[in-house]
């Protein structure tokens, strides 16, 4: 009996060790592994650049197109909802896109908090630094996410209405939307701290002058005039109007860059939704996602204007089989531009013609975008031009400049609010009022808690 | 006469004379009644006969010598004489003596075997042949309807694709549902997501288990029979034991197959002027004039010029080979079983195939009376030809968004890309699967003293999987070759145990057994992936290419598991059974806090018929009771769960040439084990000398502490969490019957038959709601009070008969025109009421007929796909059950008017998940019929055979059911986005939600087996 225990012990002892049991998953990094010093703070701040130069590759601008007048409704999919503006919390496409965007803000927050939490030994000047680019990206984020998922900043007269949820800190819980005026005030204080943070100088990331492009959007957005003119009048002579008609094809050496997204190659392209939905691979089939008549029959009007030729039309004069693309993104990879002088310019034009104040430089802004578009003068203003036919002028040149760069249905809404504040029916975005409901689009299932409240469905035509 | 003359005439002389004499008797009981059906076979020869109603035989034509003849039948037992037959026949008399041989039979139950009569839990043992015969396309296919309350659905018509399983219910969300697969001791490598989520169903890690091999399959369905397998059991456990050399001298064995595979059902599409026709009913339905728009790009003339039949162009009917050869050899010192197999698999699928190849041997050797060494060895290899399925292309796609209208090519020979082409789709993308896996283990038996059994087992799985896909430059668009991908696992599966067991018996009465054991298990998996631009084809065929690849390494996994287990066993006069298990488990899955959990078990069973006033009981020929009550778990759940994870510093992803750092997850140190409680009762009964078994079993199970991977806002910045959350309830009754019918020498029938009632419902969600959990394709919901796997939907009232307008209800039961996702309901479930199947096997002389009908009682089906196959017109085809819509004021029709717009239906998009798509999923169906014949003794002898067998094989030759979709057995992966745990949905929606899912195959094959 004494042989058998021996045996049986011995047996069993075989498993008595508890390092057998320390094994950890393969193939992934635990947090204690990955974030032990400053360059791994570096390396997630980058991977927050590079999360959002795959969200803003066209996706983000793309849900915006599909919002206003500039495309066609999809063949199929979660994207036919966001174009007939009736999503509800189950398009997984919108929540997708949602979710992504606040991943990149809850990457941000983390490394401010861990810049802050002197458990990293960081220097003062990349403290920051650093701190400037996060509060940039997390404006920009935030302003994006509230241009499509709430109504637009003006839609009520103290912006008391819904927006987002701001999310400044590292956060598991559940939390309520704020009102659009936080919103905005979170974005625009997150912005002057950029501004007072970032350097002049930055390589491909965030700088001063960025924070400040942006923040000029944010104004323009906001219906801020006076604002844009003031921060545009300071940016736009430091920078030069380039001469290239298709701003994706120099992106990053463009003299007019001020922000763009990187890309490095085919298997490093940053504006893959861009080519994706556009990009037309045999001059035979239309490509995926077609661009709407009312776009194509305006930029194609004039043959003079040099844009003309980045149009395509398939089965021409075939009431039914008509259809119409664009060949501004027929290549394997394209850069991004994010901010750059012909936005200013043309925001400076309009912003100083609605203020009636300096309409000459107004005309000129304006004229800078259409001589470069003709090769000549020929369809410049005239230099005394009214201001209302200017501010026609200037808004009809965002529309060409910057198809498919999810800027019109924004510029519309924006419109709305000064013009049509009542939602009338004068400012219509595709035969909607501006404000309808289902111009906001809305939030995915996983919102669902007592605090938080949806966005009213449908609405529109 | 001539010499030469006489010498043939002495030799026809004593050749008749030598094959003339016969053995000739009768077979009787101890009460002297005539046994019927007895077998009784010339040991060593093909020669044998069977007892007729008087328990007469005869066995003819054998020459003088010594015969060893061995005379047996069910509950008897078996009988040997040695007989000289000299040149005249013998005549014998056969007594056979009750013995309930069927319920001696020997069980495994995990580290080790037992009596039937003495097994206290709920075991269902298949044997090998009535695996070996059906062409199914992975072995646990075969199991379906065989066993009660094992649920098994076999994965759609691809080509070595996954049966789903799920044995007394569903009891997990999250966490692995499938049963514990152990073969020959070794828990196995069985995790169904190695190579991802893709194609419509994923790669099936156990289609490499060669069914040839298989000796028999236990399957342990409650705590009493799975709590030896605590830590892992609570969905059950699935033992594979392997054949092993037995008998004197080789043998060997050969089976040649072949085959067809047609589809059970083939989808009825419209043509291309039906489509243009309703197409254009629903432009002026939506109150247009003149031409509807057509999808594509292309003109009305176009679109009448194509009439393109995309289900022609994606399905086939399919071939089938194989070929086995096995040969065994018994001995005192050594026995072997050598296996070789190749087995083509081809579906009706275009491109679709799996081609196994297999060898195994298992070697057994008594190396000293207190030492046995075993061995067991296989490799096999898996070559799965893969094919896009479901939505993501072939049939798929000729069911959905290729539409009739579509040309292949364009007018100048180019692809038509402006629309979804298949043809395309195949031709231009290459995708083959290859898995090498061996299986090995070494097992060695010591008998130090007496009474005293040490055994221990090591055992090493080893999987190599390559996923090869190529998609040419017509696909990537790229200006190149095309770009190839490879997907590599490594999976490296070690496993131990010991036991040491004591044996003894006291006064004859009193039986004990201890068994103390331990095991430790570890497995990894390194995955790593390949991928470069400007290839020719798969890396296999462009290893140049592959050499220069850029490499990238992708999450594995990595976990173990430690046990300590004890069983003992008591039994009194072997009437009284009592066995009490331990099991204590660690899984570094867990953290510190919760990693340690104990599974106890207790069960016991009475013997009644041994009981003296059941002696010569003339109903009864044997009856037992059994209870038990024992916890089981669950951790099948993945490794990283509680971390908090970051990507890999070897990413290789960068911005603006920099490296990159990101999180990939939230952490939660608190998660713990998935445990059930089980209650089992039964009363197992034999009538009629056995001729007549039943067994009728009631469960109950507790789940609690459900490991849930659960939605939390997305603006937290991530969409999901784990965490333990809320319970379930699974409670059934099984019934099984065997009855041997008719028994006389020329014809013999008998009947299986089993069902299970299954109820089961998620009882508590903690804090959470219905939308916590989602499967299915995002319409089934975890909803407290209802099962696992409810559908929850909208309820679809009726079409208006005056606008032709859907009519929805809300949640009062109030009709309304407004689709509202509040409105949502829970309107069905997954889960059948009852499942089951009955075998009849009929032998009439040489012979006999098998016939399996399957059925599932009380589910509902999903058919998720068709909400954009009827009356919303989209860029999908429709199939011609839409004609049955609304065209004008008072029509009563199934389906709404047609539209264009979905918003007329009151829609927010095209995906409406209404209870019209809910359908009855009851069926029952002929899922396999087999004819065969065996040649007779004397001619096999002829032959220098000892037997052969021609047979003729059909599955699902046809079902009958309610539903008016494709195929009522629907087994899919998860598919699409959005569902955050691949098990979520295989646990809530594989089964009976089918989205373009292809339908079951339908089989014809021939096979031949020798022995000699």
């Amino acid at each position: 009996m004494k042989k058998l225990l021996l045996i049986s012990v011995l047996l069993l002892s075989l498993g008595s060790c508890r390092k057998w049991l320390e094994v950890y998953p393969e193939g992934v990094q635990l947090e204690a592994d990955a974030v032990k010093d400053l360059t791994d703070l570096k390396n997630i701040l980058n991977a927050s650049y590079d999360a959002m130069a795959n969200h803003y590759n066209g996706r983000i601008q793309f849900f915006n197109e599909l919002l206003g007048d500039n495309l066609e409704k999809p063949q199929s999919g979660f994207t036919v909802p966001v174009y007939q503006r009736t999503t509800n919390f189950f398009n997984s496409d919108v929540g997708g896109l949602y979710g992504d965007m606040y991943a990149v803000v809850f990457r941000l927050n983390y490394v401010l908090a861990r810049l802050n939490d002197n458990t990293i030994v960081v220097d003062d000047a990349t403290k920051i630094r650093m701190t400037g680019e996060i509060k940039f990206l997390r404006a920009m984020l935030h302003f994006d996410i509230v241009k499509l998922w709430a109504q637009p900043y003006g839609a009520t007269s103290d912006n008391s209405h819904l927006g987002i949820v701001i999310r400044n800190e590292v956060d598991t819980k559940p939390k309520a939307r704020a009102t659009v005026a936080a919103n905005y005030e979170f974005i625009i204080g997150d912005l002057t701290e950029a501004i007072a943070s970032l350097p002049d100088v930055n390589g491909n990331y965030a700088t001063k002058d960025a924070a400040n492009a942006l923040l000029a959007k944010v104004y323009f957005q906001m219906n801020n005039y006076e604002k844009v003119k003031e921060i545009c009048n300071v940016l736009i002579p430091k920078y030069t109007m380039d001469t290239t008609l298709n701003r994706f094809e120099n992106a990053l050496t463009s003299s007019e860059k001020i922000f763009s997204f990187v890309s490095t190659g085919v298997g490093d392209n940053r504006a893959a939704t861009y080519i994706n939905n556009f990009r037309i691979v045999n001059p035979s089939n239309p490509s995926p996602n077609r661009l709407s008549k009312s776009l194509y029959y305006e930029a194609t009007a004039d043959t003079a204007d040099k844009r003309s030729k980045y149009y395509a039309i398939f089965n021409a004069g075939d009431a039914t089989a008509e259809t119409y693309g664009i060949t501004k993104f027929n290549a394997d990879f394209l850069s991004n531009p994010i901010l750059y002088v012909s936005q200013l310019k043309l925001m400076r034009a309009e912003a100083l013609a609605i203020t009636n104040a300096d309409l000459q430089t107004a005309i000129g802004d304006v004229n800078d975008i259409i001589q470069r578009a003709y090769g000549s003068a020929i369809a410049n203003l005239p230099t005394n031009t009214p201001a209302a036919d200017v501010i026609v002028m200037a808004r009809k040149q965002r529309r060409l400049e910057f198809p498919c760069e999810g800027v019109r249905v924004q510029d519309l809404k924006r419109i709305g609010v000064k013009e049509d504040p009542t939602g009338s029916g004068t400012v219509l975005i595709r035969n909607s009022k501006w404000n309808c409901p289902g111009l906001a689009l809305q939030f995915p299932v996983n919102e669902k808690t007592s605090l938080f409240q949806f966005n009213p469905e449908g609405g529109c035509e | 006469m001539n010499t030469r003359l006489l010498t043939f005439y002495l030799l026809l002389l004593f050749a008749t004379a030598a094959s003339a004499q016969s053995i000739k008797g009768t077979v009787k009981d101890a009460g002297n009644d005539p046994v019927i059906g007895a077998t009784i076979q010339v040991e060593g020869s093909g020669y044998g006969a069977v007892s007729d109603a008087l328990g007469s035989f005869e066995i003819k034509k054998l020459r003088p010598g010594n015969y060893k003849i061995k005379i047996s039948s069910i509950g008897m037992a078996s009988v040997t004489k040695e007989i000289t037959l000299g040149t005249s026949d013998v005549v014998i008399a056969v007594t056979l003596k009750e013995d309930r041989k069927q319920m001696d039979e020997m069980v495994v139950v995990g580290y080790g075997v037992q009596r039937k009569r003495e097994i206290t839990g709920a075991i269902s043992k298949i044997g090998g042949k009535e695996l070996n015969d059906l062409p199914v396309p992975s072995f646990e296919a075969a199991i379906q309807g065989k066993a009660p309350g094992v649920q098994v659905t076999v994965g759609s018509g691809l080509a070595g694709s996954a049966s789903i399983i799920r044995i007394r219910g569903i009891s997990s969300i999250s966490a692995g549902g499938d049963p514990l697969y152990v073969v020959d001791g070794i828990p196995i490598t069985q995790d169904y997501f190695i190579t991802g989520n893709s194609g419509g169903m994923n790669n099936n890690p156990l289609a490499t288990i060669n069914p040839d091999d298989i000796e028999s399959i236990e399957i342990l369905k409650d705590a009493a029979a799975n709590a030896i397998y605590g830590s892992r059991g609570a969905n059950g456990v699935i033992l594979i034991t392997t054949k092993r050399g037995k008998g004197k001298g080789w043998k060997f064995g050969a089976q040649v197959k072949a085959g067809v595979s047609v589809p059970t059902a083939r989808p009825k599409m419209l043509n291309n002027q039906q489509w243009l026709q309703l197409n254009q009913e629903a432009w002026e339905n939506d109150g247009h004039s003149g031409r509807a728009p057509l999808p594509g790009g292309l003109t009305y003339d176009q679109a009448m010029a194509n009439n393109t039949n995309w289900v022609d162009q994606t399905i086939q009917t399919g071939s089938k080979y194989g070929m086995n050869f096995s040969a065994t050899k018994g001995g005192e010192k050594l026995s072997t079983y050598i296996n070789l197999s190749h087995d083509y698999n081809g579906s009706y699928l275009i491109g679709n195939s799996f081609v196994r190849t297999a060898g195994r041997i298992n070697l057994d050797y008594n190396a000293t009376q207190w030492l046995k060494i075993g061995i067991n060895s296989s490799f096999s290899r898996g070559l799965n030809n893969r094919v896009n399925a479901a939505w993501s292309g072939g049939l798929g796609a000729a069911m959905s968004t290729a539409l009739p209208i579509y040309p292949i090519y364009n007018a100048d020979g180019t692809w038509y890309r402006a629309g979804n082409n298949p043809v395309r789709n195949m031709e231009n993308m290459l995708w083959k699967t290859e898995e090498l896996r061996a299986l090995n283990g070494l097992n060695i038996t010591l008998t130090p003293i007496k009474n005293v059994v040490l055994q221990g087992q090591t055992s090493y799985d080893y999987m190599n999987q390559t996923d090869d896909q190529w998609r040419s430059s017509e696909i990537t668009g790229n200006k190149n070759s095309g770009d190839a991908y490879r997907g590599m696992s490594f999976i490296k599966n070690f496993n131990y145990y010991v036991t040491a067991t004591y044996m003894r018996t006291l006064k004859e009465k009193h039986n004990f057994q201890v068994m103390l054991g331990n095991e430790y298990q570890r497995a990894n998996t390194i995955r790593r992936s390949a991928d470069s631009t400007n290839v020719g084809g798969l890396f296999s065929n462009n290893q140049d290419k592959y050499l220069t690849a850029r490499y990238l390494s992708q999450p594995g996994t990595n976990w173990s598991f430690l046990s300590y287990f004890a069983r003992a066993t008591y039994n009194y006069k072997q009437k009284y059974f009592v066995q009490a298990v331990f099991r204590t488990d660690a899984s570094s899955r867990f953290g510190n806090n919760y990693r340690w959990a104990s599974f106890p078990s207790l069960s016991g069973t009475w013997v009644v018929s041994e009981e003296d006033f059941m002696k010569g009981n003339k109903t009864f020929s044997f009856l037992k009771f059994r209870a038990g009550w024992g916890k089981s778990g669950n951790a099948n759940i993945q490794d990283d769960a509680r971390f908090a994870t970051y990507s890999n510093t070897s990413n290789n992803i960068t911005y603006n040439g920099q490296p990159t750092l990101f999180p990939n997850k939230l952490e939660n140190q608190n998660i713990r084990w998935e445990t059930t409680q089980n209650y089992d009762v039964a009363v197992e009964a034999g009538f009629l000398k056995d001729r007549i078994t039943v067994e009728l079993d009631y469960y109950r199970k507790e789940t609690k502490d459900v490991l849930m991977y659960l939605s939390i806002p997305a603006s937290i910045g991530f969409g999901n969490y784990w965490d333990n959350v809320g319970s379930i309830l699974n409670q059934g009754l099984e019934f099984s019957f065997k009855s041997r019918n008719i028994i006389s020498k020329n014809f013999q029938w008998s009947t299986n038959f089993n069902v299970a009632r299954n109820f089961n419902e998620i009882t508590s969600l903690g804090v959470y709601t219905e939308d916590a959990v989602s499967g299915g394709t995002n319409d089934t919901r975890v909803v407290v009070g209802k099962p696992v796997g409810t559908n929850y939907l909208i309820r679809w009232s009726h079409v208006d008969a005056n606008n032709g307008l859907p009519v929805y209800l809300d949640k009062n039961g109030k009709e309304t025109y407004v689709y509202d996702n509040q409105n949502r309901m829970a309107v069905g479930k997954i889960i059948p009421d009852a499942i089951g199947g009955m075998t009849n096997t009929f032998r009439y002389k040489q012979w006999d007929m098998s016939v399996l009908i399957i059925f599932s009682y009380g589910s509902n089906i999903y058919e998720s796909s068709q909400k954009r196959q009827a009356s919303l017109i989209t860029d999908w085809n429709m199939d011609e059950r839409v004609y049955d819509r609304w065209r004008k004021p008072g029509d009563i029709s199934h389906f709404p008017r047609l539209t264009r717009d979905y918003r007329s239906y009151g829609l927010p998009d095209e995906w409406s998940n209404t209870t019209l798509w809910l359908k009855d999923g009851s069926y029952a169906r002929l899922r396999n019929l087999t004819i065969g014949y065996n040649m007779t003794p004397a001619r096999c002898r002829k032959m220098h055979l000892t037997s052969m067998r021609i047979s003729a094989i059909a599955t699902n030759l046809f079902t009958i059911t309610n539903y008016d979709g494709l195929d009522p057995e629907i087994g899919r992966d998860s598919e699409g986005s959005g569902q955050g745990n691949l098990n979520n949905s295989r646990n809530m929606g594989s089964q009976n939600i089918t989205y373009l899912t292809p339908p079951q195959e339908k089989t014809f094959s021939l096979q031949m087996n020798i022995e000699f």
